[in-house]
């Protein structure tokens, strides 16, 4: 066809279609109709002259020009944020929440720095947190509410209303709640941030199954603090003051909750203070690496390596016997009969590590108290023993006199938002029970705060202890980050186990794949919370996450659809949500945030403007146990002269010191308890109320429905070994998992300039156990994952069909073959893989797929406009083998999720998940 | 009917370019409506009715919709320029800058503001490509009878029509029925136009063909 019978049959065909066409085809929205019409006349045809566009210059708002050959001649731009609004913010792209300030021009968000108002991260931002530009306009961002209409996890969808989604859910779970049983409706939180707006919605509807990921993060060293301290399960080392820090497997200055404000606090303490660092972890980690000594010990033996070192403070007399004797429950002579036994000696032949440095780091240890503090995290924490291990390495501080000290271990009562500040009063507390939030086994996991065991869910519905009619998940990538994918695949595509999936993400991610329904969620550059993490200040503070922006497309917030989903179930839910629109509500939550003396701005508007508040006038939470009770607080108090403990109306407030009252440690003796009566007899299902009531502490007995689930839990801190990680074969090692620095878990493998830093994840390996193996960097190896044989003999409940390996009759987990990189930084018994890796969903970049244009031509249009240099030309990493190893190249691909060889296997105290015990086989390949 | 443009005076003797320019204002507005959203039953009249001209343009027999299902069409809408998965965005600057909300959604913006339009659907990207036709059909339908139109069109294609040439190709070779078609259309149709439009890089005058 020429182009002259081309034109002419265009002309043809708009003839053809006429007039209609403007108003036909299309439904015209309600919006339009209200609208006046529409037209072009000269005027407006005149103000279109000389609109300065010129492909990706366009001078407003400014795009954030990446760094590129086709962003070099106008970078940088000096007046790129010329005039641009400063709004504050807080980030989530991981649990530290560090306040941010978004610079933002004609809507559009341009750059996110620290908030240098924020007195827990005073200003720094880690890499992750300037990669929220790419969270928020990433081009595969999930925009509009989704209906499967394939099978379960086929991938087919289509896209619907918000309103027919949410008529779909509330005539869903109106149903559930008509059913009789509420508690099968579950909502399955990731990482949350808005507590309190799930906390209302799930109170109104009248169900307790809200589950985390708790127990998959840190549930031993909560429970190991609880024990100590029961008012909180976070230690805030004030490593700033510190002059000796002893680290036990934590990566802080790569990931850990405290992450950068922790960090920085570790440097200063280190480079203005004179502080030591010295690190316990079985892998050359950042942190280990920037330590002044680094010592690599046996998997899970940190508990072990601190029980010598307690063992040796003790014998030496190196202890603070006042502090001993005085503010713990046991005496020195007790408690050096007990350490008896660890001596560094055996302690050396469980770690590896020697009793001569076991004895010199608790010397120094001790030599710098009060000043001194141990710190640990999922290193120590994500074993079998974990709970022991984090006891063992607490009890080190009550040793040297270092609780609660300027420069030693401490900690606050708040682990959020000040509590000075309340949001609108919600409806009273769901009161259900279901096992998949409170299952009978584990004792410790929900006595003081719900930690849950989240990595039995999807076994438990497997094994039909539980059913769910809805499931409601929410910033959650279970199918990559729990254990045993394929079983939670296997449970998630199962419409008889969960009866609907409504999935709420910014993105299509593993989890949104086996939905229902998916509905695309603001991201926290888009939305509204008060938040805050625990404080390194030692006293609370208060911030705000504000749209920076107009939410994209239809995405919503929680906040914003709750409160309508809630109004469409009815049945008295909507009485939760008389408080007004979501700044009405901010504005309550905040109204009592006190004028800034500079501005006198006060409330939501102080926030609004500082983004963060911190009342300085409270005293940081050091000696918290020296506050004299008050008059008031002592009136009509009884005081048990036996034990010294200061009652109220039956509830514990302080205790009686020499001839003072005092408030003491909030646990049933009111003194730090190294010896817990509650935790041997909670686990053997013991009534415990008497000492709940002493401590004044918020805590329960275990229900009815854990009777016959008793465990012996010791009273006093100790230490084992699970058999399995005694008896390895030749061709056998321990499994860890670690995170970068520059990604969480499973939400920022799809931000490209992250992903360009680490995508892949080859497993490491210690030299000397490569040659033995005789396999050399870049050789691929396959390696064969076990449940636990520990777990198989202690917890029959966990039990559950696989292949069973011929050699040795364990049940196979998973195989997996990667290649390999070598490392002096490894304990030669173990075996490291990343997490984070090894997307099959969640975007293109983090599948590292590079779609590449193949030049186009079509005459008046532009190859070149189709330019993407970070996402498409620069994705060097993309791998086109297909996992080949004989053509692989190395750092190339998108890594291998690592999860799917962790065998589920918690904790039999606490339920936390093993991450760290997996016994893996290796054979080489090829 | 929505009237298109207002009480502009406009040349009696409009050049043959304007004239077509204008006349070929409905298939941009067809072409808009397709990529903007979901198929619908009106749409299949109006496909249906044209049916006849789309095969003689594409050389092909225009993809019969009569019997179409508008759920698998929906299905087929959501893999292709939704997503999940090897999706398709309509919008340009993603295109551009591998980032949504870029420079060319704050142009569309500053056009729609400068006309006082409204785009059709306000939670979709203002440099959605539905959008950008559906303008560009307003302007063709506003075209002043004179040559002074030209050079704002001309400046319009710079800007927001000469980037869809790889989503074009993609989507065709990506979809072998309606939309498909409704590419190659889109892809003929930016050419027809192009002959009539200057080419500010070579100073090229409108083409007669």
């Amino acid at each position: 066809m020429t182009k002259t019978t081309r034109r002419r049959a265009f002309l043809r065909l708009a003839a053809a279609l006429g007039g209609a066409i403007a108003t036909s085809g299309r439904s015209v929205t309600a919006d339009e109709q209200k609208r006046p019409p529409q037209g072009i006349d000269r005027g407006k045809w005149e103000s279109l002259r000389g609109i300065p566009y010129e492909k990706g210059l366009f001078d407003q708002p400014g795009v954030c020009r990446l760094p590129g050959p086709q962003a070099k001649r106008n970078w940088p731009d000096r007046n790129k944020y010329k005039d641009a609004e400063q709004i504050p913010g807080m980030c989530q792209l991981c649990s530290t929440v560090c306040g941010i300030i978004g610079h933002v021009k004609d809507g559009r968000l341009l750059k996110i720095e620290g908030n240098p108002k924020d007195p827990n991260s005073r200003g720094k931002l880690c890499a992750r947190g300037h990669a929220g530009l790419n969270h928020l306009y990433h081009p595969e961002r999930l925009l509009y509410p989704l209906r499967r209409v394939g099978q379960r996890g086929e991938g087919k969808w289509k896209r619907i209303s918000w309103d027919e989604a949410l008529t779909e859910i509330a005539n869903r779970l109106k149903a559930v709640r008509e059913s009789g049983h509420p508690e099968e409706f579950a909502f399955h939180q990731g990482r949350q941030r808005s507590k309190d707006a799930i906390k209302r919605f799930l109170d109104a509807f009248g169900t307790s199954t809200q589950l985390s990921h708790r127990a998959l993060c840190s549930g031993n060293r909560r429970a190991a603090n609880l024990t100590a301290l029961w008012e909180s399960d976070w230690d805030l080392n004030d490593v700033e003051n510190s002059k000796y820090i002893l680290n036990f497997g934590s990566n802080a200055f790569e990931a850990h909750q405290g992450h950068v404000p922790f960090a920085q606090r570790i440097q200063n303490g280190r480079f203005e203070n004179g502080a030591k660092l010295v690190t316990f972890d079985v892998r050359l980690s950042n942190t280990a690496g920037r330590s002044d000594e680094w010592f690599a010990p046996y998997p899970g033996t940190d508990g072990a390596v601190a029980l010598a070192m307690g063992h040796t403070i003790l014998t030496e007399g190196l202890h603070n016997a006042d502090f001993i004797n005085t503010w713990t429950n046991v005496s020195v002579e007790e408690l050096t009969a007990h350490m008896q036994q660890y001596t560094p000696e055996w302690a050396e032949t469980v770690s590896g590590i020697r009793a001569t440095d076991i004895r010199r780091i608790a010397r120094e240890f001790a030599a710098a108290a009060p000043a001194c503090t141990t710190m640990c995290n999922r290193g120590s924490s994500a074993h079998l023993n974990g709970y022991y291990n984090d006891r063992a390495i607490g009890l080190l501080n009550a040793l040297v006199g270092s609780v609660g000290k300027k420069g030693g271990w401490c900690w606050s009562p708040w682990s959020g938002v000040d509590p000075d500040f309340k949001p609108p009063k919600g409806p009273p507390s769901a009161k259900t029970w279901s096992v998949l939030e409170d299952p009978p086994e584990y004792p410790l996991a929900n006595v003081w705060r719900r930690m849950r065991v989240g990595e039995i869910i999807y076994l438990y519905l497997l094994q039909e202890r539980a059913k769910l009619q809805m499931y409601m998940t929410y910033n959650l990538d279970s199918p990559l980050t729990w254990p045993e994918e394929s079983l939670t695949q296997q449970v998630m595509c199962d419409e008889d186990k969960i009866g609907f999936h409504v999935c709420i993400n910014c993105f299509y991610n593993e989890t949104a794949h086996y939905a229902d329904i998916v509905l695309p969620w603001t991201t926290y550059l888009e939305r509204w919370d008060l938040d805050a993490r625990g404080a390194y200040n030692l006293r609370p503070y208060v911030g705000i996450r504000t749209p920076m922006v107009e939410p994209l497309g239809e995405s919503r917030d929680i906040r914003d659809f709750f409160p309508e989903l809630a109004r469409r179930i009815g049945g008295g839910m909507e009485k939760a949500y008389e408080y007004g629109s979501t700044e009405d509500y901010m504005q309550q939550w905040a109204a009592d945030v006190p004028a800034s003396p500079e501005t006198g701005k006060q409330g939501l508007e102080r926030l609004l403007d500082e983004g963060v508040y911190e009342n300085t006038d409270r005293e940081p939470f050091y000696e918290p146990y020296l506050q004299e009770l008050t008059a008031d607080e002592l009136a009509s108090a009884n005081i048990d002269e036996k034990t010294g403990v200061v009652t109220k109306d039956g509830i514990g407030i302080g205790r009686k010191l020499n001839d003072a009252y005092v408030r003491g440690f909030k646990t049933p003796s009111r003194r730090f308890e190294i010896r817990s009566l509650f935790v041997n007899r909670i686990g053997q299902n013991q009534d415990c109320s008497e000492l709940i009531a002493k401590s004044g502490a918020k805590a329960s007995n275990r229900p009815a429905s854990h009777a016959g689930n008793d465990l012996n839990v010791s009273e006093l801190p100790t230490w084992f070994q699970p058999e399995e990680l005694t008896s390895l074969r030749t061709d056998e090692l321990v499994m860890t998992s670690f995170k970068w620095n520059v990604h969480n878990h499973g939400r920022t493998m799809n931000l490209k300039w992250l992903a360009e830093i680490v995508h892949s994840n080859p497993a490491w390996m210690n030299p000397a156990t490569a040659a033995a193996l005789g396999v050399k960097d870049a050789d691929w190896i396959e390696i064969t994952s076990f449940q636990s044989q520990h777990l198989v003999r202690t917890a029959p409940h966990l039990k559950h069909d696989g292949e069973v390996d011929a050699d040795t009759g364990r049940i196979i987990v998973s195989r997996m073959r990667v290649p390999i990189v070598t490392m002096e930084g490894l304990h030669p018994k173990v075996i490291a893989m990343s997490n984070s890796c090894g997307h099959t969903e969640y975007t293109n970049v983090a599948q590292a797929k590079a779609g590449r244009a193949e030049g186009a031509k079509t005459d008046g249009m532009d190859i070149n406009g189709y330019r993407d240099p970070d996402w498409e030309r620069n994705m060097w990493w993309e791998d086109t083998t297909g996992n080949d190893p004989q053509q692989w190249q190395t750092n190339t691909g998108n890594g291998w999720n690592q999860n799917r060889l962790m065998p589920i296997a918690p904790d039999a105290i606490t339920g936390q998940q093993s991450f760290h015990d997996t016994i893996v086989r290796i054979r080489r390949l090829g | 009917m929505t009237p298109l443009y207002g009480s502009a005076v406009l040349d009696n003797s409009p050049p043959r370019a304007t004239e077509e320019l204008r006349s070929v204002a409905p298939v941009f507005h067809l072409l808009s409506q397709i990529w903007l959203k979901e198929w619908t039953g009106d749409l299949t009249k109006t496909w249906q009715n044209a049916a006849a001209f789309t095969t003689e343009l594409l050389d092909e027999r225009a993809v019969d919709m009569q019997s179409a299902d508008l759920e698998d069409l929906a299905t087929e809408y959501c893999r292709l320029f939704i997503g999940p998965g090897e999706f398709l965005p309509l919008v340009q600057s993603v295109w551009e800058t591998g980032q949504r909300a870029g420079a060319s959604t704050a142009s569309m913006q500053t056009y729609l503001e400068r006309l006082q339009l409204d785009r059709p659907i306000s939670t979709e990207a203002a440099d959605h490509l539905g959008h950008i036709f559906w303008l560009f059909a307003r302007l063709l339908e506003g075209l002043p009878d004179t040559s002074a139109g030209l050079p704002v069109l001309q400046e319009f294609f710079d800007a927001h029509l000469r980037w869809p040439a790889e989503l074009l190709r993609r989507i065709e070779a990506a979809n072998d029925s309606v939309y498909g078609q409704a590419s190659r259309l889109s892809q003929l149709l930016l050419e027809a136009v192009h002959e009539h439009i200057p080419d500010s890089d070579r100073g090229d005058q409108p083409g007669e063909g």
